[in-house]
């Protein structure tokens, strides 16, 4: 664990010169909090890399390339990670794929997952945006080169405080960044006219993806129903020997179960005078209820002032 | 408790409050309580408030009362003198004009006018029944003088005589009474009910002139004043009531031709001489009915205010059915008019009951029809018949209803009517309705308003009923009109000039000549182009029609084989229509140029181009919806059965604000939302992310059978703007070679169980959980509620024809207050159904004009914070399900007594939560915006009246906003333009014919540019700004910072772009600079301008 420094965990304030657009001709300053990257659950590389809060909305990799390089040279950038990159991997597992997967942790060998994931990898959409706009105040962890870098970055930044020079958005930045504006609206636009061979080959692999893990779920289970485990215990699931049970057919079953007790419930109703008498008294009491509740409204009404009084 | 109640028992003071005694109700086993409603509660209320307090408000009344009295009574007598005489001197004297109704007493008239002491001077009406109200605009004390007979002759009833003895007379009273009381009170007259024969002297306390207390002056006059009126009236029978019956002719003064032989009856002279003599009588009758039934003089304030809520009063300018009139006929049913002689009503009801029966006893007697006697035995309906409104009372031989017209019983009738209807109608508020809104505003009640002004009225001042001149000629013009309008009309209204009061030293000022008309047309029949008169071989009938018509009218064969008198005319709107026929009429019958006539609010119409091809314009974007469910419904061997097949958009339900257009027109494509249900299966996979692949899928397939078995269209396969997730990923457009054009979606019923499942799964991180709420409302939103929704209006639309354009305009208005990004247009849709389904206080809206105007009433009254609005589209609601939903709504606020969430609760028969609607927006702030929007507008049509200019109320007010974000329209054509053509085809070319978009059918695009631009604005700056924005066309979007950003310590969580400022601690606040450039590099040259409001201080 690298020792923290003077700032400890408390955020350093990059301030970055925003340059005036046409649309809006004044200059601003957008502070950047940054500090060392600690989440909750370590990883190898948190002691190379950097956390930022509140960076700009439409950042990119390439602008805070330029940054950095403008901070401590060249060389020390190596990547950065937005906050909602990471959404995009969603749960294609099967349902029963993760019920089960709780029971049983298996570990894959390495080919095997690299196969899988080039094989999950293809089952993904194309993109439709060109470049994505991130939420307002959103954040990123930085990856630098080396521990070191991370000191260097953060005594920069101390140093701007007194320097005053602060680098500029957008300025000077290497590689290709997409531009916003109509062209980034009319591309999306024309991408979200699919290409129809396209999305079939990737549904196509989305469901070679998803068949085979709901068949490894299903052996697994099936396994597990019959292989009791260290403890001596065995798993129960759900299903039959042969097929295991559909969400559908039990949902249908319920439905029956309880259209059946109403049915027999509603041939009681009024069977017995006492049955009458109860339900009068009742209803009674309910328009008593609505008396109170009648008045209560007016009063209601009434403290309001004006409501009595006819317009003019 | 138990002795008052028990004392209140015994005193019979409170019995008007009939179920006073059950608020203390104890025992359970008594049903009576339902008679206890909240209508009545209320009007409780309404009776307590209402009434003036009497001590303060007409302080010293009784003794200025008292002195005037002393001082009539002692005015000296004087002998006969001839009338010439008698006036020159008198004026001469006095400079009083004495106030002689027209025509003027001639110079050589050989009769004496003099005065002598009244037999009687009394306080009669609303001040002695105290049935006064806090509202009047002036609380009006009225003292009759009764002349005494020894000054009339036998034949005084003849020729004007007996009112140019009452003019005398009352201005002989006016110069003593002035002399004495020249130091508190104004002395004016005034015509009693502006009754041009019957001058009156009207006493007003004097505005206290000194400057020091200017203030309370002003205090004062807001206070409502007041005023004493002077009344001569006749001793009892003074004429036998043979000689002035409606038949007899009695006026001979004036006539143009005096030698005539057959001269015309004149009912009004003869009924207004016969009012004359029953001031006393009915005096008794009101004081007696007041002894006899506790509950009278309620159920009087509650008349007089439903009455004046409706602009109804005695005065002939005011329909001429007043307080009066309705004290009399409750008292008279209360009397007589029931079966065999007995009375119509119990004298044991209460207030609001006799109220109800009056109301119901206006709303199903036709007066002008056939006139209406009371104890129909006693005298022959014919006796008393005459060309206007008749209410006769048998006793005292008086038609009540003498100064009311035509209309004016039409009128009163129609809202007596409509709140009959509103009283048995279960579901509305009854009290604010029928009581509290204030009605009489002439665009919200009527769908046209003409302004005549008509110059020579000579012809009608001349007439010997001496009705005025305005009123003869309104007579006229309301008979002619309501002939040519037919059915189309069901209400044509003349409002009459109101006749104020003027000083004794002047002659009454010269009456106005200008009326105005309103008319409330018919949908139905207003919007039909040909007019269908009798067959050719009825030549009798066809003869009164050609002589009504004159030139116009033709005859014609249609296709059915018969021949008809007909005319054409050729205006398409109802509207202008109505104008057509309006001009024509008044040219023809009355000789009156369209310039004469101007058409008020017209001009709402042409807001947004209604026309009348727009009904036909939805109706075959309909057709091609069905032609386009039968090619899918075609389709072999689907792998799931379809079940159904509803369209969603507004184009679908006669409610979007252009109509569809088939075709190419505008460079870009419109398209109709629709969804596809398959019937329930088990085969699809139990994963959310694997059912949107299994749509798409489906899509795939179904694009591939549709092209096969059709080549006539070309189809293009969307994303969504989603991610791979729980959330749909596609759609499939379809285009047809005619132009219409749909946007399929699937429906997949095991996704809706999924997803609640995952919603109430406890187990699953809590972030998955909100995800599948929202997903899971989505879904909801689009699959079930939207197309009901889509049934409903259409439905609805198709009923009542004023419904469509309405929706458009109001969504128009909801768009050019830039309101309609966070108000959904299914909710004003429903905002304006409601304005049709319950109309109350008047009927149904049947024009544009009053559609829209009531539904902005609606919104201005709508206190949202207490209140559901609840539209029972299906009329299936009963009342536990309504009060569930008020229970909710309780419910909601009380945990969230600031409303951040959860703003407007919104039921219908279809959705009984109340949230479908509003579950995302619009917030507190932007629904207050809406209110206050209505308000200033029904504030302005209010004030401004007849003069209102239309536009005003669709302008928009940028001033509010923070920041005003201009984009350039140039680039969002140009996206469009881009977007159209394929990216690899032809490049956009200056030369039209050259362009890639001539030559091919532009491609469907996902959303409009701008709206896909501000989803990405407000998807970013969810927690920063609120965008304000109307339609697509709309260049310019407004926006408010949050105001929940407040200045705050810094934490790593804040939702916004801050930056720190100064002072002790971490304080930061949202950086408004950098985030506005940061909108601007987004919007790159999609931005003009962004425009910074400045500080106030």
């Amino acid at each position: 664990m690298a020792p923290l420094d003077a700032t400890g965990d408390q955020f350093a304030i990059l301030p970055i010169q925003m340059p005036p657009a046409p649309s809006f001709p004044e200059t601003a300053i957008h502070e950047v909090r940054i500090r060392r990257n600690a989440p909750k659950i370590p990883t190898a590389n948190d002691s190379r890399s950097l956390f930022l809060k509140n960076i700009p909305a439409d950042s990119t990799e390439p602008h805070f390339r330029a940054i950095f390089t403008d901070l401590v040279g060249a060389g020390r950038f190596e990547t950065i990670t937005f906050e909602d990159d990471n959404k995009a991997a969603a749960a294609i597992d099967p349902a029963r794929a993760i019920k089960i997967a709780g029971f049983a942790r298996k570990r894959k060998r390495g080919d095997v997952e690299d196969e899988e994931r080039a094989e999950e990898e293809a089952a993904r959409l194309p993109d439709i945006w060109t470049r994505q706009l991130h939420r307002s105040s959103s954040t990123a962890i930085v990856l630098l080169a080396d521990d070191k870098s991370v000191q260097l970055v953060l005594k920069a930044i101390a140093k701007l405080q007194k320097t005053k020079k602060y680098p500029v958005w957008g300025q000077s930045i290497s590689g290709d960044v997409q531009s916003l504006g109509s062209p980034w609206v009319s591309s999306h636009l024309r991408l979200c006219r699919a290409n129809k061979a396209e999305i079939q080959k990737a549904t196509h692999a989305f469901f070679n993806v998803f068949n085979r893990k709901e068949k490894e779920a299903a052996e697994l289970s099936k396994r597990l129903r019959n292989e009791p485990d260290e403890d001596g215990f065995v798993t129960v699931t759900r299903g039959g020997k042969v097929n295991p049970a559909n969400q559908f057919e039990a949902e249908e079953a319920r439905r029956k179960m309880v259209e059946k007790a109403d049915k027999k419930k509603s041939e009681l109703k009024d069977f017995y005078r006492f049955q009458l008498r109860e339900r009068r008294k009742q209803e009674q009491a309910e328009l008593l209820k609505r008396f109170e509740e009648d008045k209560k409204k007016v009063n209601a009404m009434k403290e309001k002032r004006g409501k009595f009084k006819p317009e003019t | 408790m138990e002795s008052s109640s028990k004392r209140r028992k015994i005193g019979h003071e409170s019995i008007g409050l009939r179920h006073a005694g059950l608020i203390d109700f104890e025992s359970r086993n008594t049903a009576r309580v339902t008679a206890a409603s909240t209508f009545v509660l209320q009007t409780d209320e309404l009776l307590k408030e209402a009434k003036p307090n009497y001590e303060k408000a007409l302080h010293g009344v009784d003794g200025q009362l008292h002195r005037l009295k002393g001082i009539i009574d002692g005015i000296e007598p004087h002998d006969p003198k001839p009338i010439t005489e008698a006036t020159v001197k008198f004026e001469k004297e006095h400079r009083i004009v004495i106030p002689y109704p027209d025509p003027k007493p001639a110079k050589d008239a050989p009769y004496k006018v003099s005065y002598s002491p009244p037999s009687q001077c009394n306080v009669v009406g609303s001040y002695v029944s105290r049935t006064m109200i806090k509202t009047q605009s002036e609380f009006g004390i009225d003292m009759v003088v009764q002349m005494p007979s020894s000054l009339f002759q036998e034949k005084d009833y003849t020729n004007m005589r007996y009112f140019y003895r009452r003019a005398y007379y009352i201005a002989y009273i006016a110069a003593r009474v002035r002399k004495e009381f020249a130091q508190e009170l104004d002395l004016s007259f005034e015509s009693l009910n502006e009754n041009p024969l019957l001058p009156i002297v009207v006493l007003r306390p004097k505005a206290s002139s000194d400057g020091s207390d200017e203030r309370e002056a002003k205090k004062k006059s807001k206070k409502a004043s007041y005023s004493i009126k002077l009344i001569p009236c006749a001793p009892d029978d003074l004429f036998p009531w043979s000689k002035v019956t409606p038949k007899s002719n009695n006026n001979r003064l004036g006539e143009a031709d005096e030698k005539k032989e057959t001269q015309a009856a004149t009912p009004f002279y003869n009924s207004t001489l016969n009012a004359e003599r029953t001031f006393i009588p009915y005096l008794r009758l009101l004081t007696h009915m007041r002894k006899e039934c506790p509950a009278f003089a309620d159920a009087c304030i509650l008349g007089r205010t439903w009455l004046q809520q409706r602009g109804f009063g005695s005065a002939i300018s005011q329909g001429g059915f007043g307080h009066f009139e309705w004290a009399t006929m409750i008292a008279l049913l209360l009397q007589m008019g029931g079966r065999n002689g007995q009375a119509a009503l119990s004298t044991s009801l209460s207030s609001t009951e006799l109220f109800k029966a009056a109301l119901h006893f206006l709303s199903t007697t036709d007066l002008s029809k056939k006139p209406y006697t009371f104890a129909t035995s006693t005298i022959s309906a014919d006796a008393v018949r005459e060309a206007g409104p008749v209410m006769f009372d048998p006793t005292r031989q008086l038609n009540l209803l003498f100064k009311m017209t035509p209309w004016s019983a039409s009128m009163l009738q129609s809202y007596a009517k409509s709140t009959t209807e509103l009283l048995a109608d279960v579901m509305a508020d009854k009290f604010d309705p029928t009581f509290i809104i204030k009605a009489d505003i002439p665009f919200q009640t009527f769908d046209v308003v003409f302004e005549i002004q008509s110059t020579n009225l000579s012809k009608f001042s001349e007439s010997a009923d001496r009705r005025s001149a305005v009123t003869n000629f309104c007579l006229e013009a309301h008979k002619h009109l309501k002939r040519a309008y037919g059915n189309r009309a069901q209400l044509v209204q003349f409002q009459l000039p109101p006749r104020g009061h003027w000083s004794l030293a002047k002659p009454p000022a010269k009456e106005a000549t200008r009326a105005l008309m309103g008319v409330v047309f018919d949908p139905v029949h207003m919007s039909r182009q040909m007019e269908f008169g009798p067959p050719a071989e009825e030549q009798k009938e066809a003869a009164r029609f050609r002589q009504f018509w004159g030139d116009k009218a033709e005859l014609r064969r249609f296709k059915d084989g018969s021949i008809l008198e007909c005319i054409e005319w050729s205006s398409k709107l109802p509207l202008q229509i109505c104008e057509e026929i309006t001009h024509y009429t008044l040219q023809r019958h009355l000789k009156i140029t369209k310039d004469q006539v101007t058409t008020v609010g017209g001009a709402f119409s042409s807001i947004i181009s209604l026309s009348h091809l727009d009904k036909s314009a939805f109706d075959s974007a309909r057709q091609a919806f069905q032609n386009f469910e039968r090619d899918i419904r075609n389709l072999e061997e689907l792998p799931l059965q379809i079940k159904q097949l509803s369209p969603t958009s507004s184009s679908a339900r006669y409610a979007s604000i252009e109509p569809p257009l088939m075709g190419y027109h505008k460079g870009s494509i419109e398209l109709m939302d629709v969804n596809l249900y398959f019937e329930a299966s088990s085969k699809w996979p139990e994963n959310l992310t694997a059912i949107q692949e299994a749509k798409v899928e489906f899509l795939i397939d179904i694009d591939r059978r549709l092209t096969k078995a059709n080549d006539k269209i070309t189809t293009y396969l969307g994303r969504e703007n989603k991610e791979l997730g729980i959330e749909s990923l596609a759609y499939l457009d379809i285009i047809y070679e005619s132009g219409a054009a749909f946007r399929l979606r699937i429906h997949c019923d095991l996704e809706e169980k999924l997803l609640e499942r995952q919603v109430k799964n406890k187990t699953l991180e809590p972030r998955i959980r909100e995800e599948a709420e929202e997903a899971f409302e989505k879904l909801n939103w689009l699959y079930n509620a939207l197309p009901l929704h889509t049934q409903t209006i259409a439905t609805f639309c198709t009923r009542f024809p004023p419904l469509s354009p309405t929706i458009r305009l109001v969504k128009h208005w909801f768009n050019s207050h830039k309101l309609s990004g966070h108000i959904r247009e299914e909710l004003v849709e429903l905002f304006v159904l409601h304005a049709f389904l319950q109309p109350y206080p008047w009927r149904q809206p049947t024009s544009v004009i009053t559609g829209l105007l009531r539904t902005l009433f609606f919104l201005s009254k709508w206190d949202w914070r207490d209140e559901a609005l609840i539209v029972d589209t299906a009329e299936d609601l009963s009342e536990d399900d309504r009060s569930s939903v008020r229970h909710d709504l309780q419910t909601w606020r009380k945990r969230d007594p600031s409303m951040n969430d959860k703003v407007l609760f919104v039921a219908t028969s279809n959705d009984r939560s109340g949230l479908a609607y509003t579950r995302n927006g619009p917030s507190k702030l932007v629904a207050s915006r809406m209110t206050h929007l209505a308000k200033a507008a029904c504030k302005l049509v209010r004030e401004k009246g007849i003069h209102l200019d239309p536009s005003l109320l669709f302008e928009t007010s940028l001033q509010d906003y923070d920041v005003l974000f201009h984009l350039s329209s140039k680039a969002i054509k140009n996206i469009i333009r881009e977007t159209a053509v394929e990216s690899g085809g032809r490049k956009h070319s200056q030369f039209k014919n050259l362009d890639a978009l001539t030559a091919s059918v532009p491609l469907p695009i996902r959303a409009h540019p701008t709206d896909v631009f501000m989803e990405e604005l407000e998807r970013v700056y969810e927690d920063s700004l609120l965008f304000f924005r109307g339609s697509t066309d709309d260049s310019v979007v407004a926006a408010l910072w949050n105001p929940r950003l407040q200045k705050q310590k810094f934490r790593a969580g804040l939702p916004y772009n801050f930056h720190s400022v100064g002072g002790d601690g971490d304080q930061v606040e949202v950086n408004q600079k950098a985030v506005l450039l940061e909108i601007a590099r987004a919007g790159g040259d999609m931005i003009k301008k962004i425009e910074v409001a400045e500080e106030d201080e």
